[in-house]
């Protein structure tokens, strides 16, 4: 009894999934009314007024959420330095999740442990939002061999099985179609596994995303498509080049066009995130079917550096929206949700950070110490069973 | 001659042509164009369109057939992939489906990225597929001049679509002042002249076997360098002649070594040369690349690797 009294209840006005009219006078985007949309009326049951979360929860929500900012904000960082100081001749590049963090907690932790999830070349924010080791992501990151895909991948690609992450992709949209065959299996296998898939408002165009929604909803299968909207697809604007996003609507309204739900969410309030993934993974998981989870976000810095985010350059030089979002910045809003809704307290928050700050510099230092692979030893499988031959 | 860099060639090939010529426009994929050239030409001449590779590569060829000659960039060669079935089974067979009686002027970009390990969806050498497709031209040039003239060349005559790959490895150079310099596909180019052996080289590996040659040079071995320029069409004659006279080959290549580009090399002078000359080839490895950079040094052709090629050629020569 004791553990159900220590649960809070975090309760948001209305349904609690935001709408998208803090979208306005955002780059001349006009507000859009849908929300629980279009395409709702199938099989989709009403949100829940609110979802309690338990206070272990929301302290692992800050946790992570610092996990994801800090590393990133030190990766950043020292890639602005130059690479070539830490490790000589690395890509000098950095896929940072500043700024999605509670798009990626939210959804995160709203799987069960046993969940799937497929993503893309922004490969930071998820794995460690579903808890990856900061040693291994930090190894990983710099290349290492005791990184978790052993430096094969560096910072586009972490896999964790274990973890149920299944891989990112460094190309757009192609983790989309794997997603649908991962739920396919756990829907053949009757694992009542769930599969996440992410992606980001780039991955609309790309050529597998529209049907692996249709055949998704085909075979109703476990899989929720959470897109993280951060509105930019590398250095374009979505709203040049999606169709919905430049007529003023939501990227979810696509789903509508597949017979499931679609929901659009204030990606950088980790509650509305939590509850409308919890919704949509439930259902899943209940057989109900595939919906689209639009997460509305953005990223504080360029696509894959530390340099200033691309919406401040040519052609489109609006400082204006770099700024509207540094003030919806995620985590200092989950802060003040807590703080005055007296959920936590600043003596709670304080030492997560705190501890977080060293998990990070411990595990910089394990990157940094650890070596690097011995090509022989890693390409030994291809050359034993593909007869890969090298000169 | 102006000296610059390969992007700067490229740049102003396509800007003279552009104003030369309103049917040349751009699908500029992920990219957005130099913001001076939208200045000058407007966005309509520069459509970008998202990540949609698929629907990029195809938009190109119905923009050829329909009487624009566009330019259509895909990024790299890794990403254009989801643009292949457009790619390879539309704009390449389309000619011959319709028995010539149309024409597909058009110019498909990407690059291709050697020496350096980008990891496992960034550092593809697909110039071979795209070479074993009949109905593509395929160029691979590397001095800003060679860009310059394949480009002009591009944008003037081609009448079928041209893979222009950027495979790194351009450095400054010297480009002809003449306005209307073009490199006509399937020249090759002998980018350094010798009589001991003759190596092939092009893109990043390039400037690598001039170095090489150089070096070697000082040891008393003369180095042919010999730069295809277009895999498709491919200047045989040419490489036969060179090998002919120099008696020795070395091919150099980042494709992967089993069914890459090298073995064609080869096996043309070994159909045409008897004796057979003695030959050896220096490629990548059969291997995806990984993002640890000690894979480098293993997986792809190296300096030291081509020298010992050389040398061991010639020692089997005499």
């Amino acid at each position: 009894m004791d553990s159900i009294k220590k649960e809070v209840a975090v309760e948001k006005k209305g349904t609690g999934i935001s709408r998208r009219s803090f979208m306005k006078g955002v780059g001349g985007v006009a507000a859009a009314a849908t929300v629980l949309g279009m395409g709702m009326k199938a099989k989709a049951e009403p949100v829940p007024a609110f979802v309690t979360v338990p206070k272990e929860t929301l302290l692992e929500m800050y946790r992570r959420m610092q996990r994801i900012r800090q590393g990133d904000s030190q990766m950043l960082k020292m890639v602005g330095e130059g690479v070539d100081k830490y490790v000589p001749g690395m890509n000098n590049w950095c896929h940072a999740s500043v700024g999605e963090e509670a798009t990626c907690v939210g959804v995160a932790m709203a799987m069960n442990k046993e969940d799937m999830i497929a993503g893309t070349h922004r490969s930071h924010g998820y794995p460690l939002a579903r808890g990856l080791d900061m040693n291994t992501w930090a190894a990983e990151f710099w290349v290492k061999v005791t990184g978790s895909n052993r430096g094969h991948g560096g910072s586009m690609h972490i896999a964790e099985p274990a973890l149920g992450i299944l891989g990112m992709t460094g190309i757009v949209g192609a983790g989309v179609p794997i997603a649908v065959g991962a739920a396919f299996t756990a829907q053949v296998l009757k694992t009542k596994q769930v599969v996440v898939s992410t992606c980001g408002d780039g991955a609309m165009q790309s050529s597998g995303f529209n049907s692996s929604l249709n055949l998704a909803k085909i075979w109703d299968a476990p899989i929720v498509f959470v897109i993280n909207n951060n509105q930019w697809g590398a250095g374009l604007s979505a709203r040049w080049v999606d169709a919905n996003m430049k007529g003023g609507k939501d990227i979810a309204t696509r789903a509508s066009g597949f017979n499931m739900p679609g929901i659009t969410v204030d990606g950088n309030d980790i509650f509305a995130v939590y509850k409308a993934a919890r919704f949509c993974i439930e259902n899943a998981r209940a057989g109900k079917g595939p919906s689209l989870l639009e997460c509305v976000t953005f990223r504080h810095f360029s696509h894959m550096g530390p340099s200033p985010h691309e919406c401040t350059r040519w052609p489109y030089n609006n400082q204006a929206e770099l700024d509207y979002w540094l003030n919806r910045d995620p985590i200092p809003r989950f802060e003040r949700t807590v703080l005055d809704g007296k959920l936590l307290t600043q003596k709670e928050l304080d030492p997560i950070r705190k501890s977080v700050e060293g998990e990070l510099a411990a595990a910089i230092d394990f990157a940094l110490k650890s070596p690097m692979a011995d090509p022989k030893e890693e390409y030994k499988y291809y050359v034993d069973v593909f007869k890969a031959r090298a000169i | 001659m102006a000296i610059m860099t390969t992007s700067a060639a490229q740049t102003q090939v396509i800007t003279e042509e552009m104003r030369k010529n309103p049917k040349i426009y751009q699908i500029t994929g992920i990219g957005l164009g130099a913001p001076k050239l939208v200045e000058e030409f407007g966005w309509d001449r520069f459509r970008y369109t998202g990540i949609c590779e698929n629907i990029i590569a195809g938009s190109g060829v119905g923009a050829a057939l329909a009487g624009g000659r566009p330019i259509v960039s895909l990024g790299m060669a890794d990403f254009a992939q989801d643009g292949w079935a457009q790619i390879v089974q539309q704009a390449a067979k389309l000619r011959f489906k319709v028995a010539n009686k149309l024409e597909i002027p058009l110019i498909y970009t990407m690059s291709i990225t050697g020496g350096p390990g980008l990891t496992v969806h960034h550092s593809g050498s697909y110039h071979n597929w795209l070479a074993n497709t009949p109905g593509l031209m395929v160029a691979i040039p590397t001095t800003p001049a060679d860009v310059m003239g394949i480009w002009r060349w591009a944008l003037r005559m081609a009448k079928d679509p041209i893979v222009i790959l950027s495979a790194g490895g351009g450095v400054e150079g010297p480009v002809p002042d003449d306005p209307n310099f073009m490199i006509t596909p399937g020249k090759a180019d002998i980018k350094q002249e010798g009589k001991d052996v003759t190596i092939v080289a092009m893109g990043y590996w390039l400037p690598q076997c001039l170095t090489v040659a150089a070096n070697l040079a000082k040891e008393g071995i003369s180095v042919e360098v010999w730069d295809p320029r277009t895999l498709t069409p491919l200047d045989r004659e040419s490489l036969i002649a060179s090998v002919k006279k120099t008696g020795a080959l070395v091919v150099v290549d980042q494709a992967p070594v089993t069914f890459g580009t090298t073995g064609e090399f080869m096996a043309l002078v070994a159909e045409n040369l008897t004796p057979v000359p003695p030959m050896a080839r220096v490629a990548t490895g059969d291997f995806p690349i990984g993002a640890f950079t000690t894979l480098k040094d293993y997986v792809y052709p190296t300096q030291p690797k081509i020298i010992k090629a050389v040398k061991d050629v010639l020692a089997r020569k005499k």
